[in-house]
């Protein structure tokens, strides 16, 4: 049978203290790595259920257990096998997150769209 | 209010798998999984120089803005290139604008390991790489 520990503090003995909020709250609640390139693949993932293909290099990502809103926090990088410029991830400034979805974009240096081997992508925030 | 005492946190049903509840109380998940394996804030200029870290042992200077990250404890390495890395950089001197962070796939000096992701400031503007005043990484996956 598994256990279960309430606390709101975990100390170590050198190292300090942390409230249990940070723990939980700190957390990333979504991660994922996948080829945006062909047929889009996750490589790996945290609450990811899904991934679908807008076009080339517009990605959106759907959790698997939702967000407690749509203002959760977004960080991301993205890249290429071929070195040969500048890949940026950033949110589609048209598009509105919801609690379980939100949209990327892969960007060469010139500012256009661009299909990505390697993008990566997560959340923190509020779980619901 | 209550305190744990403790120095590890191990799952008893899975080592490596200490369920939390969500913050509204609707969802579980994994402890492990959502906590950063590493993170750094970076001076990528010149030599690069780690700030602050966790689990980031040191830098490898590539050039201008390029850099990889070298971790004290490896990402499994059977998914090396599957965990998550994402950042942020920013550009100050010179008036520039703020730049991002990426990583690329090929070549000798980016090929990510389980200990070592290459990484490069470009600017936000015109995609160029630049030495950059600041970077932050962190890095999500599978510890080995």
């Amino acid at each position: 049978m598994a256990g279960t520990i309430i606390a709101d503090t975990l100390t170590h003995s050198t190292a300090g203290s942390i409230a249990t909020n940070y723990v939980v709250d700190g957390s990333a609640k979504a991660w994922v790595n996948f080829d945006g390139t062909g047929t889009i693949a996750v490589r790996d993932s945290l609450n990811n259920s899904s991934l679908t293909d807008n076009g080339t290099g517009d990605y959106t990502v759907t959790m698997s257990n939702a967000m407690a809103d749509a203002n959760y926090g977004m960080s991301g990088t993205a890249g290429r096998l071929a070195n040969d410029g500048a890949f940026l991830t950033n949110p589609i400034g048209t598009y509105s997150n919801t609690t379980t979805t939100h949209r990327i974009k892969g960007l060469y240096q010139d500012g256009g769209a661009l299909d990505m081997n390697m993008m990566s992508n997560d959340i923190k925030g509020d779980l619901a | 209010m209550s305190t744990i005492l403790v120095d590890n946190l191990t799952g008893k049903t899975s080592a490596g798998d200490i369920t939390v509840t969500s913050e509204g109380g609707a969802a579980t998940q994994s402890l492990q999984q959502g906590l950063a394996k590493a993170w750094g804030n970076i001076e990528p200029a010149a030599t690069p120089t780690l700030h602050d870290s966790l689990n980031m042992a040191s830098l490898t200077d590539h050039g201008t803005g390029e850099y990889s990250t070298n971790l004290t404890n490896g990402m499994s390495a059977i998914r090396s290139v599957y965990h998550s890395v994402t950042g942020s950089a920013q550009q100050t001197s010179g008036g520039d604008a703020s730049s991002n962070i990426y990583y690329a796939g090929s070549g000798a000096i980016n090929v990510p390991t389980s200990t070592n992701w290459p990484m490069r400031v470009v600017s936000g503007t015109g995609g160029q790489t630049e030495a950059g005043d600041y970077a932050g990484a962190a890095i999500f996956g599978d510890l080995a």
